[in-house]
């Protein structure tokens, strides 16, 4: 199948796969450490 | 411009089962509704279900509260218009649950409970000390959830009217109607209720539509071929013609006014006030990113196949799109499927529709009537008067969708709404509860300036400056927060006294009734002579 130039995954260029990722990512980390008390406001 | 009968439009003939399942549906909530008015005793239980909603329940209304209408009708239509840039937006909806309930919640709770209040205006009067703050407070609060709950209104008669084959007028009244009676009579209880009913038939929809639409374009990787085909700017974040591109200050907007602006709106706050323990706190973020993560890129990402589906704005009826997300379901699915799953997106609209109209209630009963405009009133009295109001400016709300001004597009409208709200009441929210010399005058400052900047800057502004509407008037808002608070005189020890309280890490349940500082909202009032 044809691709996109410098795509990430799935076609997804590489600007829009990062902030997929990212968000993945990041969100993770902050609700699941929330969630365990490793921070608090 | 509205489709009268969308089904006939693109060629469809309704079954009969269709409109019989969404009537049994609609029929469920106002059982569930009249259910929660048998449990509602006080005007407490009426405005925030006693402060005992678990973490689940509010998890799951405080996303589909917030994943609405302007989410399920809004979100497809940016998707079309805008390609992968819409998803500048998504990540707001997963981290938004966390700053609500990891940056407010705890001690949002614990003041609101101190000073026995229950509604954001109320936090607003104790915190700030004074009526005015309460007044001004609730009137830009209604004007933006009146204007968030006509957004609703629009997207229910779209929605429905796909579902049932009936006109859009007929559609919009009956939907209304429905959420009308169901939050008048339950209250808090029967949003919140409803709400977990629907945020699972909102997940259950999304997860069969969206897999069937990708797969009908030829999968993921076709549907980015296929926008990039299109214009090579729409598979990226940079938008069609990379119009996004070196605008910085725009993307800042689309990306904050979803993220940030969680925590300036009344009916997702309202969430962190209800809820029953620290304990709860904790899991509601990572429930909330879930749903959210799921919800959100799930629908800009139905835009994106609807932009594949249908590339130009006169395949759509009414060369609108934001019939996208009816379209596709109606085009890709069984009729009957298809009845449920519009089903599903009519349970979204219904749940943000009836958690904006009980914070409305809520602020006319509790916020105007009580505090301002009859002090001596009785607890039934106030929840009656909560009731009356519900259900007039509801009432209001119906008329309004067929005014000329709320023509401009659901996803224009929500806009709006979200940037003169947020900007106005964020500084205050925050301020007040994380820096001790905040005060009135800068409460005042910070909401006046924040919702006149976001209505005079989306009008002239925005489009020449390319500076979105909610960063400019956020910052005029935190600005004016500072440095009025800065130059005015500090607050009273006494409300210095709860902002501590609230601050302090012991759990909520352990406090009930033990601790020093006994004061209330009206204690204040006499107090500071306001």
């Amino acid at each position: 199948m044809e691709t996109i130039p410098n795509a990430l995954f799935l076609n997804y260029p590489l600007s829009t796969g990062m902030l997929i990722i990212g968000t993945i990512v990041a969100a993770a980390i902050a609700t699941v450490s929330f969630y365990y008390g490793k921070w608090t406001l | 411009m509205h489709i009268e009968n969308l089904a006939s439009a693109l060629g469809i003939e309704v079954p009969l089962i269709v409109p019989i399942i969404l009537l049994l549906y609609m029929f469920c909530m106002l059982a569930i509704g009249f259910y929660a008015a048998r449990k509602v005793k006080s005007s407490g239980d009426w405005f925030v279900g006693s402060r005992e909603m678990g973490p689940w329940v509010t998890a799951l209304a405080h996303g589909s509260s917030s994943l609405g209408g302007g989410m399920y009708i809004a979100g497809p239509q940016f998707g079309w218009e805008m390609g992968a840039a819409a998803l500048w937006a998504a990540p707001g909806d997963v981290f938004g649950p966390l700053l609500n309930f990891g940056i407010i919640a705890r001690r949002m709770r614990r003041f609101t409970e101190k000073v026995k209040a229950f509604t954001v205006p109320d936090f607003f009067a104790s915190r700030y000390y004074s009526s005015n703050v309460r007044l001004i407070s609730s009137i830009i609060l209604l004007v933006a959830m009146i204007i968030s709950m006509v957004v609703e209104y629009l997207a229910l008669g779209v929605v429905v009217s796909a579902v049932t084959g009936w006109s859009f007028t007929i559609s919009l009244i009956l939907g209304c109607l429905v959420v009308l009676v169901y939050t008048g009579a339950g209250g808090y209880l029967a949003v919140a209720y409803t709400d977990f009913v629907q945020s699972i038939l909102m997940v259950l929809g999304l997860f069969i539509l969206i897999p069937v639409c990708i797969h009908s374009v030829g999968g993921i990787s076709a549907m980015n071929l296929g926008l990039h085909n299109i214009n090579p700017g729409l598979p990226t974040l940079w938008g069609p013609d990379f119009q996004l591109w070196g605008a910085p200050m725009m993307i800042a907007g689309i990306a904050l006014v979803y993220f940030i602006g969680y925590m300036g709106q009344p009916h997702l706050i309202i969430k962190t006030v209800a809820i029953k323990d620290t304990k709860s706190i904790r899991l509601v973020p990572l429930i909330g990113a879930v749903f959210g993560f799921l919800l959100a890129f799930g629908v800009y990402t139905l835009g994106c196949v609807g932009r594949v589906v249908f590339p130009e704005l006169s395949m759509l009826p009414g060369q609108n799109a934001e019939y996208i997300m009816p379209m596709l379901t109606l085009k890709y699915l069984n009729p009957v499927l298809a009845g449920f799953l519009l089903a599903g997106a009519t349970a979204a609209i219904m749940s943000t529709a009836s958690a904006l109209l009980l914070v409305i209630g809520s602020c006319a009963g509790n916020d105007l009537y009580k505090n301002i405009i009859c002090k001596d009133a009785s607890e039934d009295q106030v929840m009656r008067v909560s009731k009356i109001s519900t259900y007039t400016f509801g009432v209001v709300g119906i008329i309004m969708c067929f005014m000329p001004m709320m023509q401009i597009g659901i996803y224009q409208v929500t806009w709006i709404a979200w940037s003169v709200l947020s900007p106005a009441f964020i500084p205050p929210i925050l301020g007040g509860l994380y820096w001790r010399r905040a005060n009135k005058e800068g409460a005042i400052a910070s909401m006046l300036g924040g919702s006149i900047t976001g209505f005079v800057w989306y009008y002239t502004l925005q489009t020449s400056t390319n500076i979105h509407t909610f960063f400019a008037a956020l910052v005029v808002s935190v600005v004016l927060f500072i440095v009025v608070s800065m130059l005015t005189k500090k607050p009273p020890k006494e409300i210095v006294d709860i902002v501590d309280y609230a601050a302090r890490f012991d759990d909520i349940d352990d406090n009930k009734g033990k601790i020093g500082i006994q004061i209330s909202a009206s204690d204040l009032s006499l107090l500071t002579g306001k």
